[in-house]
């Protein structure tokens, strides 16, 4: 018989003993591997959302949250600034792009950003039907891939504004949003967002009570200013050369009533607060992991007692030493092997799942289908777990003394 | 043929013991009777290659085993001993079929499914080929343990107590059994026991240890 085949039996005869093992090996794999995938894409997708954006310039407040807000479009805005005061910044040498924001409204949920086509063009996004909004005319919208799907966007659908940036939010009934374009996906943050003018925002928000406007933080005298006062919620700078990074920021924090947050080093500080809890999770999962292996030590050697008879029954039918030798060893690998496949399955099934019914991994681009390349390692790491479980028991095995065995 | 010469096992404990010469031929029986303790299980081990001597022969087909060593020992022992323990043991998570196959792959031959049918059909237990020993009756694990040890058509045929824990028809029944597989197999007969009620049916050729002091 082939010796995979009467290992495999050989577990499946003690099925609780093999189950118990395999369920708590593939609890182990399945922690580690759901933890790599959520980090990787994390980091991933953070990256790619920054689409080369050097510097957010916004109201004064947490730098985080700034860029939270204005790159993955996932916090409330610090405030807004004057768009009069953003315009010596976009005239600077070292600026290569200035994308304004507007932000405040949403959807059913999705924010509605006003800006300009640069904003679409930093992530490379095309329209997959109608058009993209046009930048002098107010109340057109070109709506991401994603939210299309999910609400049901059409070319031609008009919709009512609600304000803030979640749902419940107040209608702006008064004025109607018309889609115009629905963009292709592009597996960044603006599948999930409403892109339109500038002055859609400011049209919209020019009805509006004064103590109710852009979160609040437009005051009574705001709303009435003149065109060159209105104001943005922030400004996306793309450098011109590295030597932006050095000058600007402390330019703007220095010399304006503005912040300026680089992407790059807020979202180096978030990895690193949020790394310190995952690898808190890893080392429990190393060690469920390792628990499981020395389960699978315990169960193989235990089991040996009472196998010692049947081993050496089949060694004295002529069966080599070696030949016992591997099939503890494979019996102990199976079990390895199958841990990390139900692991595997577990882990990359439930990512999968939630994906499908929470938003926000969507929005993280949180897939499950993917595979990582820590998990080469985990596989490799599985079955030296197994291998290490099963050798010394193995080798028990291999040297039973046929005779006494048999005499017991 | 097989000759049995000037053998002699030291226990780990250092007790030395002797055992008789003897000869069988293909085909043939011998009894060796004795209380317990006087060696015989383990003169029943060193006839099977399964414990290694201090001295002496003990020469299968021309092949004197206790010079094999390692898997030249296994894969003789595979070829051409069978052995009938006291207690059967199988693999448990095989098949009365596949354990059969199991023993034939063992001994380096191929699976020989008519070989397998036949002898559980001669030892009545056909009916349970494509089940687990462990949920077959005591008796039929003994006829089982009988089809393991014959399946390579053993030159020598070795059963340890086969009739211990039996009443007379049965343990008759067993002896008689053996018998006829062996013969059948033109296989040499060694039965060790210390069931003095075998003494009558092997009058003539038993052989008698005397206890260890």
């Amino acid at each position: 018989m082939n010796i995979f085949k009467f290992a495999w039996k050989n577990l499946w005869h003690k099925s609780l003993n093999t189950s118990l093992n395999l369920i708590l090996f593939a609890f182990g794999v399945s922690i580690i591997s759901a933890l790599l995938l959520t980090q990787d894409y994390f980091e991933k997708t953070l990256k790619k959302n920054q689409a080369g954006i050097g510097m957010v310039v916004g109201a004064k407040g947490s730098p985080l949250q700034l860029i939270l807000c204005a790159i993955y479009q996932v916090d409330t805005p610090t405030g807004n600034i004057r768009l009069s005061e953003t315009k010596k910044l976009k005239k600077h040498p070292l600026v290569a792009k200035a994308i304004p924001q507007s932000l405040g409204d949403s959807y059913k949920g999705y924010r509605i950003v006003g800006t300009t086509h640069e904003y679409p063009e930093l992530y490379k996004a095309e329209i997959a039907e109608g058009k993209m909004f046009d930048e002098n005319k107010s109340l057109e919208v070109t709506v991401g891939a994603a939210v299309a799907k999910k609400i049901g966007l059409k070319i031609g659908d008009d919709f009512h504004s609600a304000h803030g940036i979640g749902e419940g939010g107040h209608d702006h009934d008064h004025e109607h949003f018309k889609v115009v374009g629905i963009l292709k996906p592009t597996g960044t943050v603006i599948d999930q967002l409403l892109l339109t003018s500038l002055s859609s925002i400011w049209d919209v928000h020019q009805h509006e009570k004064p103590s109710k406007a852009n979160f609040g933080n437009l005051s009574d005298k705001k709303v009435e200013k003149e065109a060159d006062e209105k104001e943005i919620t922030n400004l996306l700078i793309k450098f011109r050369n590295p030597m932006g990074a050095i000058t600007l920021p402390r330019m703007v924090n220095e010399q304006t009533s503005m912040q300026a947050a680089s992407p790059a080093y807020e979202t180096s500080r978030l990895l690193s607060l949020l790394g310190d809890a995952i690898t808190a999770l890893k080392a429990l999962a190393i060690a469920i992991m390792v628990v499981s292996g020395l389960s699978i030590f315990i169960s193989l050697y235990n089991s040996l007692k009472e196998r010692k008879y049947e081993l050496a029954y089949l060694r004295s039918l002529g069966t080599p030493q070696s030949y016992i030798f591997s099939l503890l060893l494979i019996e102990g690998l199976i079990c390895a092997f199958m841990g990390f496949a139900i692991g595997m399955i577990l882990s990359h099934g439930s990512i999968y799942i939630a994906a499908t019914q929470i938003d926000t991994l969507s929005a993280l681009n949180i897939g499950g289908t993917a595979f990582n390349s820590g998990e080469i390692i985990l596989f490799a790491s599985t079955l030296g777990i197994g291998f290490l479980a099963s050798v010394i028991p193995a080798i028990q095995a291999a040297r039973t003394n046929i005779s006494q065995a048999l005499s017991e | 043929m097989i000759h049995i010469q000037q053998l002699k096992y030291k226990y780990p404990k250092g007790i030395e013991i002797s055992f008789p010469d003897f000869e069988i031929k293909s085909g043939e029986e011998i009894l060796i009777l004795g209380a317990s303790g006087c060696g015989k299980t383990t003169l029943l081990h060193v006839l099977g290659g399964l414990l290694p001597v201090t001295s002496g022969k003990v020469i299968i087909n021309d092949i004197d085993i206790t010079l094999l060593k390692g898997n030249k020992i296994d894969q003789f022992r595979g070829e051409n001993i069978g052995v009938i323990f006291q207690k059967p043991h199988f693999a448990r998570a095989l098949t009365l079929h596949e354990n059969l196959a199991f023993a034939q792959k063992a001994a380096g031959r191929k699976v020989d499914h008519k070989r397998i049918h036949h002898l559980l059909d001669r030892l009545g237990i056909s009916q349970h080929i494509d089940k687990s020993p462990s949920k077959m009756s005591e008796g039929e694990k003994q006829r089982m343990s009988v089809a393991m040890a014959l399946i390579n058509k053993p030159a020598l045929l070795l059963a340890d107590e086969p009739t211990a824990s039996l009443d007379d028809e049965h343990a008759n029944e067993v002896i008689q059994l053996l018998r006829e597989m062996a013969s059948e197999e033109n296989s040499a007969l060694v039965i060790v026991t210390h069931d003095s009620r075998l003494k009558e049916a092997f009058a003539e050729r038993t052989l008698t240890l005397s206890k260890l002091h």
